[in-house]
């Protein structure tokens, strides 16, 4: 047992307020340019989102999303375009569809609902796209690290 | 006796399907008793521990290895046969991936104590003793293996050298395996599914298939499917789709959908998120036209509605090898 | 895997947040990296020629630039690959502008960040496929449906730029609606005069012979793709060869059979075999069959005998099956009305005097059934026209939108009516006025300065309600404040909404081309692309994309040309995106997941197969049906699932 830290040393030894990792995939011809856009009006947002480009949420398997949270991702965030808006036609409906799926397997899982969020920005909306990455950071911070950890980890044995 | 090549079968966490599966080889077995050593079988033969372990490293020809990784014990025996055996096989599909043990994964050790120990209906425990790997009685200390807070596969706890899934595997793909070794067959590359084709299921399943649109699911009792369509396309969540073919589609072909015993398919990291996004690309919402994003979204809850349990039917067979591999805490 | 990074300050406005130096040690630690170089402008021409350079100098196996979004940039440094014989798809771009610099306040969180992307992209590149864009021979004919405004202009430049076309037109007439007008707006010059030269040139102009032109015909069957459609066409007989035939019209004389016009929509009658209107082309008659004697068991040849041409008049024909080869296919077909019985107090259809603007336009004709002449029913001139607006459009219950085009009728209306009934009255009911166009409001404005033409805005048409008393039509109206009010008018006319075509159901089912929830052909962007459709290869000209003029159909009648000459040019095979999606025949069981999933019918399982196959023409690239399939089996080039999985490990660092 080491002994209880003094105030002072906690607050020198604090690391700060909890950063999340998120992933984000973005559809090419919506949600990607209204990245950009958000970019070019130079409107200040998160960095803790790093964005992975796609063509179309279609393109979104769950696998990537599990995938993202093994890798350490604390939450995803897919944005595709809205709805009569796909540049594919449908892409957008299918990624609905299979993150209604999703949401109803990772609460299976533990994984708070909050954790992946599929949002709708088009390429003007650069004001959104901010709007939605703030929103979605906070909202991690407050639910606190995935904390998956490596897959031994969760595995280690116990005392009964 | 001693020439004989030593054969060993061990099952850990499973239920004995495995060994009733070796067992249904039926008149084979006098050929399997010729030619090897039957060395180490806990549920037909009282071989002990000290046994295997008083024998040389990789002095056990082949190890057919049944059963998940639940508790300490499991984990010990699968360290110990790998070191004995010069192959281990993954042998069924909860050493492979968990299987049905595994979907405990979706609970906590914690709450399996509860309901196993405190709160079940038919206990009676009114000091809320729960099992302890350590207790110590007059006569001296009993030990218990631990109990894993998560159910591992074999491969995630020794190397493998090679797997035949199926619950049970079916036993012309153990004597293949036995066959090539009596008679000195080049065995494939090291890891290989034994008796798996590179495809799904579906290819084995002679139903027609047609371009999906599932507009509700159902469960098994509840319809009578037509015998030559997908069962998928009549809405029974048929995991054929995702599962690895060689099983020559037995289920299906008795109109029994395939619940997904031979894992995923080559190249696929997790069975369930791979249904997961069939299913999803499927729904029939009647086209989408005019439809807003929310009133997509709840169309698609209503026909999910129809699943019950759905990591639990999706993640069947193969939970503890999926990525997630159990719920977070 | 030798990977070359560039790093693009941007003029600055990159490093003034991320910081290219800690960057650049960070990647120095990453085996894949090469060599990193810094640049100014990469994206100008210098740094264009220094990139170039560098390349051929170090020549890396991958190429990753952090500079601003690879939707800006990233096929100008494609080019720049090609052009030093690198493969194009070796490259990543990491977006350290728009993503990074300019959106993270923070110098040292920028700095990470852009360490992070740049990292996703040294992995991912490294997994990168060298992708080849493919060619593929096609045919450069084209089949147009509908001639009308839109599909004769496309049809003439195409043939005028030496293409075949297949003009195909379920009428037995070319021109469409607009050479049954009398006079257009804006200018009231007159229907046919605009139409004929065109027309003219279709029959037998210099590029005449380009053009194959079916009358009484109807696409039924399409199969393929864009560069090689395979057409169905179903040809009604007409009786009458149209190459014989010179038009003398004596057969029309002769026969005794009589039947409602059609192309009046039944306000008068005409012969079995007739022409739809006087002046009406190819001036060839067409026999009706339904209407003549010989179908009721006679056996009339009354026709056929006053025909001075031997085997013009045909008994004998019969409908047709022909197919055509084609490249591309240009739909035309134009619009209909709404349906004015939907509203049923306005009386059409239940109250004489009662008509819709198309019926309106052939009264006003002068080879319509009045000759021109304005009469009621009982043959006398109308004293007081009402001319009512917006009817069905505008209106959540009917069709939401305006159709931009009714007013400017009405308004011509208001002045052919004018022109020949000086003394009568004429109301205008509308909902909204609306005429766009630069010559346009003359119209509205004359009948503004009329003393004889009044105005009245009504909120609702549902409270609309036209009855008949003694000959003349009351018609009560409520305001936009509710107040009530009724006018008295002789006559009745009604300008509906433009809708989707009847035939859109039919033809769309055949084309793949699903209208949209109008009712009208869905166009690939309604601003980039409003004359292509989704499926590509398939154009959309005039009102059967969206209301329009005429002056709107036959602009898009020439861009649908234009897609076709710039998509299928002379002496150019077709060019396949190589980032499609692709079958790995071993491992796809043929369960057919995926053929739900691809909104371009791109997914076909061939029977000797048993195998989904990827067209890759048809493929746009989504990638919706590799996420769809449960066996891994699809690959979506360029953004294959390794890819992505080394791209997100990489940045999750």
């Amino acid at each position: 047992m080491t002994e209880p830290m003094t105030l002072a040393a906690t607050e020198a030894a604090s690391p700060g307020p909890f950063e999340p990792k998120i992933v984000a995939f973005l559809c090419n011809w919506c949600s990607y340019a209204g990245a950009d856009k958000a970019g070019a009006a130079q409107i200040p947002c998160p960095d803790n989102v790093r964005v992975i480009r796609i063509m179309c949420s279609g393109r979104v398997e769950p696998e990537f999303v599990l995938q993202a949270f093994r890798l350490g991702a604390d939450g995803v965030l897919i944005l595709a375009c809205h709805a009569g808006d796909c540049h594919y036609k449908e892409g957008n409906y299918r990624a609905i569809q299979r993150h209604r799926l999703l949401l109803q397997m990772l609460e299976q899982f533990g994984i708070d609902q909050q954790r992946c969020r599929l949002d709708f920005v088009a390429a003007s909306e650069g004001e959104k796209y901010v709007r939605v990455l703030t929103e979605t950071v906070e909202a991690i911070r407050t639910l606190g690290p995935l904390g998956l950890g490596p897959p031994e980890a969760a595995a280690a044995p116990g005392p009964v | 006796m001693p020439d004989k090549p030593k054969l060993s079968v061990y099952w850990a966490s499973s239920c004995g399907g495995c060994e009733i599966a070796v067992v249904n080889l039926h008149e084979k077995i006098l050929e399997v008793d010729r030619n090897f050593d039957f060395f180490f079988c806990p549920c037909l033969l009282d071989t002990k521990y000290r046994d295997i372990e008083a024998l040389d490293d990789g002095a056990i020809a082949i190890t057919l290895f049944n059963g998940a990784i639940r508790t300490s014990e499991n984990e010990e025996m699968a360290l110990l046969l790998r070191r004995k055996s010069q192959l281990l096989i993954a042998y069924g599909s909860c050493s492979a991936g968990g299987a049905i043990p595994a979907l405990s994964n979706l609970s906590t050790r914690a709450g399996h104590m509860r309901t196993n120990y405190l709160e079940g209906p038919s206990l009676d425990n009114p000091g809320g003793i729960l099992p302890q790997t350590a207790t110590l009685v007059p006569e001296g200390e009993l030990e218990l293996p631990a109990f894993f807070e998560t159910v591992k596969t074999l491969p995630q706890v020794v190397e493998v050298d090679y797997y035949i899934p199926g619950c049970p595997p079916e036993s012309k793909q153990i004597w293949s395996v036995v066959e090539a070794v009596i008679q000195g067959t080049p065995l494939p590359p090291r890891g290989s599914v034994l008796g798996g084709g590179c495809s799904t299921v579906c290819q084995e399943c002679a139903k027609v298939k047609s371009d999906k649109k599932i507009a509700a699911f159902h469960r098994t009792y509840e319809i009578v499917p037509d015998p030559r369509q997908c069962l998928l396309e009549q809405g029974l969540i048929c995991l054929g789709i995702a599962t690895r073919d060689g099983c020559g589609a037995l289920c299906p072909a008795v109109n029994m959908p395939c619940t997904g015993c031979y894992g995923p398919p080559e190249g696929v990291a997790d069975q369930g998120a791979k249904m997961l996004a069939a299913l999803g690309s499927d729904l029939d919402l009647g086209g989408y036209k005019g439809l807003t994003e929310e009133q997509v979204a709840r169309q698609a809850d209503a026909i999910l509605a129809g699943i019950p349990d759905l990591a639990g039917t999706l993640y069947r067979y193969s939970l503890a090898g999926s990525i997630l591999r159990r719920r977070s805490q | 895997m030798k990977t070359g990074v560039y790093l693009c300050a941007c003029g600055g406005t990159i490093t003034e947040k991320v910081n290219f130096e800690k960057v650049a040690a960070d990647l120095g630690k990453n085996p894949e990296v090469a060599y990193v170089h810094t640049a100014e402008f990469l994206c100008s021409e210098e740094g264009k020629q220094f990139l170039e350079q560098d390349l051929t100098e170090h020549r890396p196996e991958r190429v990753v630039i952090a500079a601003c979004s690879p939707r800006e940039i990233e096929g100008v440094f494609m080019q720049v690959m090609e052009r030093v014989g690198l493969n194009p798809y070796f490259l990543q771009i990491a977006n350290i502008r728009e993503h990074v610099a300019w959106i993270t306040p923070d110098p040292e969180r920028a700095t990470a960040k852009a360490s992070a992307l740049v990292r996703g992209a040294v992995a991912r590149v490294g997994l990168h496929q060298p992708l080849e864009r493919k060619e593929l021979d096609v045919c450069r004919d084209v089949v147009v449906v509908g001639a009308g405004p839109a599909g004769l202009k496309a049809a003439l430049c195409l043939a005028e730029a030496g293409r075949k076309v297949v003009l195909v037109e379920k009428t037995p007439v070319l021109g469409g609606m607009p050479v049954r007008y009398e006079e257009l707006f804006p200018n009231m010059e007159c229907g046919p005069c605009l139409l004929e030269p065109v027309m003219g040139e279709v029959l037998h102009g210099e590029h005449a012979h380009n053009i194959e032109i079916l009358t009484l015909s109807e696409v039924v069957e399409v199969k393929g793709y864009y560069g090689n459609f395979a057409v169905t066409i179903k040809q009604a007989p007409r009786y009458v060869d149209t190459v014989k035939c010179v038009g003398c019209g004596e057969c029309i004389a002769a026969c005794p059979a009589a039947t409602k016009n059609e192309f009046n929509y039944g306000l008068d009658e005409r012969k079995a075999i007739s022409l739809p209107f006087a002046g009406s082309l190819p001036n060839v008659p067409f026999l009706a069959f339904d209407a003549c004697l010989r179908a009721h068991g006679e056996d009339c040849q009354l026709c056929r005998a006053a025909c001075p041409v031997e085997g013009a008049v045909r008994y004998d024909d019969s409908a047709k099956l022909l197919e055509r080869s084609a490249g591309a296919i240009v739909v035309a077909v134009g619009s209909d009305l709404y349906d004015c019985t939907r509203l049923p107090a306005l009386g059409y259809g239940s109250v004489s005097g009662v008509y819709t603007s198309l019926e309106f336009e052939r009264l006003l004709a002068r080879n319509g059934p009045t000759g021109g002449e304005l009469r009621l029913p009982d043959g006398t001139p109308p004293k007081s026209v009402a001319i009512v607006h917006c009817v069905g459009s505008l209106d959540e219950h009917h069709q939401p939108y305006c159709s931009g085009v009714c007013c400017n009728y009405a308004f011509k209306f208001n002045h052919l009516v004018r022109k020949q009934l000086p003394e009568s009255r004429i109301h205008h009911l509308y909902k909204e006025l609306v005429t766009p166009g630069k010559e346009e409001f003359a119209l509205c404005r004359h009948a503004g300065h009329d003393p004889q033409t009044s105005f009245w805005r009504y909120g609702d048409i549902a409270d609309l309600q036209v009855a008949a008393e003694d000959g003349h039509h009351t018609i009560r109206y409520r305001d936009t404040a509710g107040t009530s009010g009724q006018i008295e008018a002789d006559m009745v006319i009604l300008c509906p909404a433009m809708v989707g075509p009847e035939s859109a159901g039919r033809l769309s089912a055949v084309l793949d081309t699903p209208p949209d929830q109008f009712g009208f052909f869905q166009e690939l962007h309604g601003k980039l692309d409003a004359a292509q459709s989704k499926v590509r290869g398939i154009y959309l000209a005039g009102a059967c994309q969206s209301p329009m003029d005429i002056r709107g159909a036959i602009g898009q009648g020439i861009a649908a040309a234009g897609y076709v000459l710039s998509g299928l040019a002379e002496g150019r095979k077709l060019t396949i995106d190589p980032i499609t999606a692709a079958v790995n025949e071993l491992a796809c069981s043929g369960c057919r997941v995926c053929g739900s999933v691809c909104p371009y019918k791109a997914i076909s399982f061939p029977p000797d197969k048993q195998v989904a196959s990827v067209n890759a023409l048809l493929c746009h690239g989504c990638g919706t049906c590799g996420a769809a399939c449960p066996a891994a089996a699809i690959q979506a080039h360029h953004f294959a699932s390794p890819q992505i999985f080394a791209e997100m490990e990489a940045i999750l660092q």
